[in-house]
């Protein structure tokens, strides 16, 4: 059992609380991805994992054995990290070498994890150049090389993808997926591309101002957000939302924000709480269509302000009763920018937030 | 490039040219004639030529002079960059109070020469002196006179110049290890190398061109040493301490020949420039190149 576990990790750097009360798991060979916006702890946490930074309370185990106290060496991990690190004065070779010299590897078994690693990251022709030489798609490599010949339990990344431009970050992405399915082995990643976490991960941990936001495989997370942050944070163009308040009726809520008014079919019983209060409710930019309306739906005219096209899709700006709203279709919309257009929707699709929680919808 | 702008680069350089033109090329080529007269260029100049290369050569007081420089060199300059390895890699870490730490480290260095020598030759005085008093306390008899001994007289002008400048040297190394990025020390922390490992194998390699540019400044100072010896020795006892410098101060100004003793400044002034080339050449590569972050 290899899997990872924090238990309640708090962080404070002087008078700054970076982590609040932070708990999660990845099971054995899972790919856990961390992801949130900068400065949003992440990577402390991840340092955290490594043993490089100590947590201010709670508990961090891997394999199911508490390593609290035991330096970043003995952790069994391995880590990627954001600029590399490689250390420039040594060739690849030394640099694959360094961990496994440092623990004292006999030669042959140095020489064999060496041709090895060389051979799966395709870096053999690289092993007598020194970092300088290389570019940052080889120096990513040599970088990732130096984590798996150690064969670790864990791997760490720290945004291993950032300093790549987006061609090669897309390509990279995909070897790495391989190659997690070939190691098997636990990874933690820290990013904060979307992209990237919903690609790469079993499991996504959306993180804001040191809290978990919500924890859970890609598609769900995308599909039902927990709370306005992760709804917003999710998805390109981002969710949109409209802050606003709501009355119960009998058989439905009423949502208003300006003079943008929609009734959503709703059962009183599922709202804890007041009849009455402020609320976020959410519309993903690909659910907003120009088509003729189906049943169910809500339609609302609007004037459109911008159009981009994007080539396989285009987003359209527009504004709605007072209100901005983007709008993800395919391209050849009739209308152009200044002109009249209804947006609709189908109310299943709407999501709906009360006190920063997600409330279920009946229809979705 | 327009004329109108070629006139204003030449407009702007050109107080620049002429400061360095007037008050270093004018005096070393000036200095290098005056070398090759006998006497002070008077009425009827004596022109000898390379006359007074072939004296210093064959000088013994010079030879003597030479070797105390050599050693003055060779040991401060080492002490130097040990010391100023240590001090660097101490304020670079953080702790409480670094910032007046890093300000205490400077202060030798920023105490005019002059004064640090005046106050080491007082401490080091053999009546009244500082050392003496802490270290033998009331017995006067045991008192040593540590500037009137030939090898402890060397030895306390090494050791006031490694007081003084270890911070220098610090200082510049310090710079060195701000630019090592912290990832490459987490990284070997993982792989697990120990304390010593990564000062060994991730440190001090990446730490040589600092220690290149610390080596070539304080060579080159060392080189020229002057006033140190002027006020601690003057030279003494005996040639103990007479440096090169001194020895060509003392030939100028003290006997009054001016043609051998500005011979003398312009070996000095050679030498130097040959080492700096020799470092430039050898390690100056290596010094500008950074590595791509």
């Amino acid at each position: 059992m290899t899997g990872l576990a924090l238990r309640h990790i708090g962080k404070t750097f002087g008078q700054t609380r970076v982590l609040h009360d932070v708990s999660l798991e990845a099971g054995d060979g899972e790919f856990v991805v961390l992801l949130g916006p900068s400065g949003c702890g992440k990577s402390t946490l991840l340092r955290i994992i490594a043993g490089l930074e100590r947590q201010t309370g709670g508990s961090v185990s891997i394999g199911g054995r508490c390593v609290d106290d035991v330096p970043p060496s003995e952790r069994d991990i391995a880590m990627v990290f954001q600029h590399y690190a490689l250390y420039p004065h040594f060739t690849v070779r030394e640099n694959l070498a360094f961990g496994l010299k440092i623990r004292r590897e006999p030669t042959p078994v140095i020489e064999e994890r060496l041709a090895e690693t060389a051979s799966l990251l395709d870096i053999d022709n690289l092993l007598d150049r020194r970092p300088k030489e290389l570019s940052g798609g080889q120096r990513q490599r040599v970088a990732m090389g130096r984590a798996i010949v150690r064969k670790p339990a864990l791997f760490l990344f720290d945004e291993p993808l950032s300093n790549l431009d987006a061609r090669l970050r897309a390509s990279m992405r995909v070897e790495l997926k391989k190659l997690h399915r070939r190691l098997g082995t636990t990874m933690v990643y820290v990013t904060h591309d979307q992209a990237e976490a919903m690609t790469l991960g079993h499991t996504i941990a959306i993180m804001n101002h040191g809290r978990i936001q919500q924890t859970g495989r890609p598609d769900r997370i995308y599909q039902e957000p927990g709370n306005p942050f992760v709804a917003g944070f999710i998805g390109n163009p981002p969710m949109n939302l409209f802050e606003g308040s709501y009355r119960l009726h009998p058989r439905d809520l009423e949502f208003r924000v300006g003079d943008l008014t929609v009734r959503i079919p709703f059962q009183a019983h599922d709202l804890v709480g007041t009849e009455s209060g402020t609320a976020t409710l959410g519309i993903r930019p690909e659910d907003v269509t120009f088509d003729p309306p189906g049943p169910r739906h809500v339609a609302i005219a609007g004037t459109i302000d911008l159009i981009e096209n994007l080539g396989g899709d285009a987003v359209v700006y527009l504004t709605v009763k007072g209100q901005s709203l983007a709008a993800r279709t395919v391209p050849g919309l009739r209308q152009h920018a200044g002109e009249s257009v209804t947006a609709h929707w189908p109310m299943n699709a709407l999501h709906l937030f009360i006190n920063e929680h997600r409330v279920p919808l009946p229809s979705s | 490039m327009s004329p109108a702008r070629g006139t204003t680069g030449w407009g702007m350089v050109l107080p620049a040219l002429a400061f360095v033109a007037f008050f270093s090329l004018y005096p070393a080529i000036d200095s290098f004639l005056l070398s090759l007269y006998s006497e002070f260029p008077g009425p009827e100049p004596a022109f000898i030529g390379f006359g007074n290369y072939a004296e210093l050569v064959q000088d013994p007081v010079a030879h003597q002079a030479f070797i105390v420089t050599l050693g003055f060199v060779l040991l401060s300059t080492t002490l130097e960059l040990v010391l100023g390895t240590g001090l660097a890699l101490v304020i670079h870490e953080r702790f409480m109070g670094r910032g007046v730490v890093r300000a205490a480290v400077l202060i030798p260095w920023a105490i005019p020469t002059v004064v640090a020598s005046q106050m080491w030759r007082f401490l080091l005085n053999d009546q009244y002196g500082a050392v003496n008093a802490i270290l033998f306390g009331d017995r006067v008899d045991a008192y040593v006179p540590w500037l009137a001994d030939p090898w402890m007289a060397f030895g306390a002008i090494v050791l006031a110049d490694v007081w003084k400048t270890s911070s220098f040297a610090g200082l510049l190394i310090l710079a060195g290890l701000q630019v090592i990025p912290d990832e490459t020390y987490d990284a070997a922390r993982i792989d697990g190398a120990t304390a010593w490992q990564r000062f060994w194998h991730i440190t001090f390699p990446l730490l040589k061109p600092a220690l290149l540019t610390a080596l070539l400044f304080r060579t080159i100072d060392a080189f020229r040493v002057f006033d140190l010896v002027f006020v601690m020795t003057q030279g003494g006892p005996g040639d103990a301490t007479q440096v090169i410098q001194f020895y060509g101060y003392k030939t100028l100004f003290t006997e009054g020949r001016v043609g051998y003793g500005t011979t003398i400044s312009v070996t000095v002034f050679v030498a130097t420039a040959m080492l700096s080339l020799f470092y430039i050449r050898t390690a100056g590569s290596k010094l500008l190149q950074r590595e791509p972050a």
